[in-house]
């Protein structure tokens, strides 16, 4: 290892970014938490030291919660009411699907994964992270974890990733859903072109209780493809060929096609009160967490 | 089917099909290009081929278009044309029309029908397809083949060149004649006859090919001299006359100048009407020999310029020299009352001079020098075998009504005591034989006979005129005074018509002597006068003057003139009617055989231009169009 790479915690993102990530929070809009305490107001009444309303007394009531100034003055015994707070489950899905391996989709995944990662760790959240790469239709997972402790475990499983196999993501995520326990958010790191159906896999996310924030990241050639003349198209993953004739010809259905499918994808995210962000693997990591995600709204300081 | 093919065994190349599409798939190995998905392309290809129904046909369009550039070449290969109709033949003989009349303009500073002519035969010739050939005729009063069947261009053109007006009246007999000389030697099935119209509507002639009559645009408006003359008028003078005549939608008035040896003369405005003969006469001093020229200056537009003049060669006028023996007061007597004659004294026999008629009742004057010999109450010595002379009253049966020498002479009840009668065996076919000709026919023989010979004319009344009633007759100094003019008319000193286009025979020249010949196209060949002094086979197509220039001599000039009615007035005959057919003339220019190669060509070069558009243009240009 370099001397330079030695002062770093990893290699997906560098110091002065993981300090930035480190002051970030998740933006959940719905409150998909675990029953366990954590940091997150759950919507119902708990222990927190954040007031909430004022309720009458009930048989049984805590004393400790009574407002005594209250009954003071008014000689009738009323509750004080405080948030619950809750533990958020963030779960990351990287697709590591050979499809990834083009351009840079995958680091950049790996990247996000990170620092959604860190963001969840760091934020008290439970995080579990699962990668489709398996040649044999397996997932990777990691096993939930919390705290910077967790940290280091969450970077050498990302790095690990490696892509390959055939695995669309549609069943990755169902695979991954088997054995997943936990409620709250679901980063989906994947390019989604998948001949399946992406939306069942999100249905069965929102019902498992997770709030799919789903990123799609295109590579280049992918978002402006330079093709003329007549060509065979190699699916990297299934090895199918397909022969285009006059490619030049169709760049333009195929961009018509390209947002069609980004909306598709944006309307199913957004029917189960999810998110959708389109990213290139062009696109600076900097500017994607810093810029483009708080003003989209996904995470904040 | 009209499309046929000049070189069908390129048709073989059809066979390059078969490696062009073999290969064409042997070497289409797209570019392979790795992409993460084809999930979008699959849906973008599905929704294309479903929009465009022609997508399986555009999959392979390379191979498409360069199917259809081979098919091009090989058809271009195979010299494909359209045949214009059934009519067309392997050999199409071509007849033009190169009459007077086909120079006439459509315009001032227009084009002439032959140049019209010309450029439609030269578009045919441009069509020429392989296989098939033309012949050119050119045929005015005489035809002319100007070359062999061919389909070599170059000759077929430079043939086309050399054709040339010549100022007669044209003569479709001829060339129709010639086109049958040909048919024996090469055959061909088509003759294409390209003239303005100015033919006889009639021709005795049986077609043993198609002909088709193809008439060219009528011309503009025209006047000319159609007639030239000079008749004797007595006692030392020429009256000439002009006739002039012009065609349809022309007329107007005209001067019509008279030049003597070079020098004007006189002159007249003159007025012709359409369909009309306009009559000019002028009086000319006979004393003198005279080259006389006539021009007609129209005021308007004048088609045809080689009717605009016209010559003639006038003689010096003398009285006629006659011979009568005495014993023949009677003639003397009847020839002493005209005009222009005078009596010789002493007979040429006896070393007199030499005189033009010599009339005679003796066997010993048939010797003398002259130009008409008359002898009464002989038989020629050649006819004694013929003929037997018996005494015996006769009367006339019949004569010659039409003969220059009895005509207005009238025989009936004539008495004649002498007999002539044809000999044992012997009949009218004797004497014709012997080139003898019975003018009147008397009841058992003939009884006057004529008998001419170049130079000479004889004139033999078997019966003497003392023993007839004849010398009583108001008819003899008829016959007598017929007699004069028809020598006067021998000797060129009663009627002199202009000359004609065609050939000169100037007389009157010295003798073997060489004369160079130049006229209005230039010098022409040399001739040679005969021991006569007179200039023979000189051809003179051309209207205009002509000069005879010999060593050491002033030149001789004399003319041409076209003088033809019907090439003046630009006659159009629509229809020629043959012996058994009729060929009616199309105005409608005929159409040749197209020949098709080079748009077949042109077609590959644009197929060709497209597939290399279609090859070479990038995606941006793609995206491009997307866009719109």
């Amino acid at each position: 290892m370099s001397p330079a790479s030695q002062q770093h915690l990893t290699t997906l993102l560098s110091n002065d970014v993981l300090a930035a990530v480190e002051r970030l929070r998740l933006n959940c809009s719905r409150r998909f938490t675990n029953r366990s305490v954590g940091e997150h107001l759950a919507g119902k009444n708990g222990a927190s030291i954040e007031y909430a309303d004022y309720r009458d007394y009930s048989e049984g009531d805590d004393v400790r919660f009574v407002d005594w100034n209250i009954f003071a003055r008014l000689r009738r015994p009323y509750m004080k009411v405080y948030h619950h707070e809750e533990e958020l489950h963030v779960t990351l899905l990287v697709d590591a699907s050979a499809s990834m391996g083009h351009e840079g989709k995958l680091r950049l995944a790996q990247q996000l994964a990170a620092a959604f990662g860190v963001i969840g760790l760091l934020g008290g959240e439970r995080v579990s992270c699962g990668a489709f790469n398996a040649a044999g239709g397996g997932v990777s997972r990691l096993t939930p974890g919390r705290g910077r402790a967790s940290m280091q475990r969450l970077f050498r499983f990302l790095e690990g990733i490696e892509p390959g196999g055939d695995m669309p993501v549609e069943a990755g995520i169902e695979r991954f859903l088997a054995h997943h326990r936990g409620r709250g958010v679901a980063v989906v790191l994947s390019d989604f072109l998948t001949f399946g159906n992406t939306g069942r896999a999100l249905n069965r996310l929102a019902g498992c209780g997770l709030e799919v924030f789903a990123v799609q990241i295109l590579g280049p050639s992918e978002l402006q493809p330079e093709l003329n003349d007549d060509v065979r198209l190699v699916d990297c993953e299934t090895g199918q060929t397909l022969d285009v004739t006059s490619a030049g010809e169709l760049l333009h259905l195929y961009e018509e096609y390209r947002l069609a499918f980004e909306e598709q994808l944006a309307t199913l995210c957004r029917r189960h009160a999810g998110r959708f962000l389109r990213l290139s693997a062009a696109d600076e990591l900097r500017w994607i967490l810093f810029d483009l995600m708080r003003r989209k709204g996904w995470v904040r300081s | 089917m009209n499309l046929g093919f000049s070189s069908v065994t390129a048709a073989w190349l059809f066979g390059l099909l078969g490696p062009l599409v073999l290969f064409y798939f042997l070497k289409l190995r797209r570019p392979r290009r790795l992409v993460p998905s084809l999930v979008l392309w699959r849906q973008v290809l599905d929704d294309h081929r479903v929009n465009s129904p022609f997508q399986r046909f555009k999959r392979n369009l390379l191979l498409l278009l360069q199917i259809l550039l081979l098919i091009c070449l090989v058809l271009a290969a195979m010299q494909p044309f359209w045949r214009a109709g059934p009519r067309q033949a392997e050999r199409v003989l071509v007849l033009i029309d190169c009459s007077a009349s086909m120079a006439a303009l459509d315009r001032p500073n227009g084009r002439s029908r032959l140049d019209e002519a010309k450029r439609r035969v030269r578009e045919r010739i441009e069509n020429l397809v392989k296989g098939h050939e033309l012949c050119l005729v050119a045929f005015s009063h005489r035809a002319r083949k100007l070359c062999p069947f061919t389909n070599n261009r170059r000759v077929l053109n430079e043939a086309l060149d050399d054709v040339r007006i010549e100022d007669m009246q044209s003569s479709l007999h001829e060339a129709l004649r010639m086109a049958q000389s040909l048919n024996r030697t090469v055959p061909f099935g088509t003759v294409i006859l390209y003239s303005d119209g100015n033919l006889p509507s009639q021709v005795d002639f049986d077609l043993s090919f198609g002909l088709v009559y193809e008439q060219l645009p009528p011309a503009g408006a025209n006047t000319g001299v159609t007639a030239l003359r000079a008749v004797h008028h007595p006692p030392d003078n020429w009256a000439v006359f002009a006739a002039l005549e012009a065609s349809p939608g022309g007329g107007g008035t005209a001067t019509l100048e008279l030049w003597i040896d070079g020098m004007r003369a006189n002159e007249q405005l003159v007025s012709v009407e359409e369909g009309e003969s306009e009559r000019v006469a002028f009086t000319v001093d006979g004393e003198q020999t005279a080259f006389i020229e006539v021009r007609l200056q129209p005021d308007g537009f004048d088609s045809l310029a080689a009717d605009n003049a016209a010559f003639l060669q006038l003689p010096k006028l003398r009285p006629v020299t006659v011979s009568v023996a005495e014993t023949l007061p009677a003639f003397r007597h009847a020839l002493n009352g005209l005009g222009g004659v005078r009596f010789l004294t002493t007979n040429t026999l006896s070393g007199g001079p030499a005189c033009d008629v010599v009339i005679g009742d003796s066997a010993d004057d048939t010797g003398a020098a002259c130009a008409a010999r008359v002898s009464v109450g002989s038989v020629p010595a050649e006819l004694e075998t013929v003929l037997d002379m018996t005494d015996g009253r006769t009367a006339v049966v019949d004569w010659r009504r039409n003969a220059p020498l009895l005509r207005h002479v009238d025989l009936r009840d004539l008495v004649v005591l002498e007999s002539p009668r044809y000999a044992e065996g012997k009949t009218v076919a004797d004497l014709e034989q012997k080139g003898y000709e019975v003018l009147v026919h008397g009841t058992r023989g003939p009884l006057v006979l004529r008998h001419d010979t170049p130079g000479h004319i004889a004139y033999h009344l078997l019966f003497h005129t003392d023993r007839s009633t004849l010398t009583y007759r108001v008819g003899f100094p008829i016959m007598a005074a017929n007699l004069v003019e028809l020598v006067r008319m021998r000797l060129g000193i009663q009627d002199v018509a202009g000359t004609r286009t065609g050939a000169l025979n100037p007389a009157g020249l010295e003798p073997d002597t060489p004369y160079a010949v130049s006229g209005p196209d230039g010098a022409g060949p040399d001739a040679r006068s005969d021991a006569d002094g007179q200039l023979r086979g000189v051809m003179a197509y051309r209207a205009g003057r002509y000069e005879l220039a010999a060593a050491d001599q002033d030149p001789v000039v004399t003319g041409a003139s076209l003088l033809s009615g019907p090439e003046t007035r630009l006659e159009r005959v629509n229809q020629i009617a043959f012996r058994e057919l009729s060929a009616q003339a199309g105005l409608v220019p005929l159409e040749n055989d197209r020949v098709l190669w080079p748009a077949v060509a042109l077609c590959a070069l644009g197929l060709l231009l497209v597939e290399w558009w279609f090859f070479q243009r990038g995606p941006r240009l793609a995206g491009m169009a997307g866009k719109r």
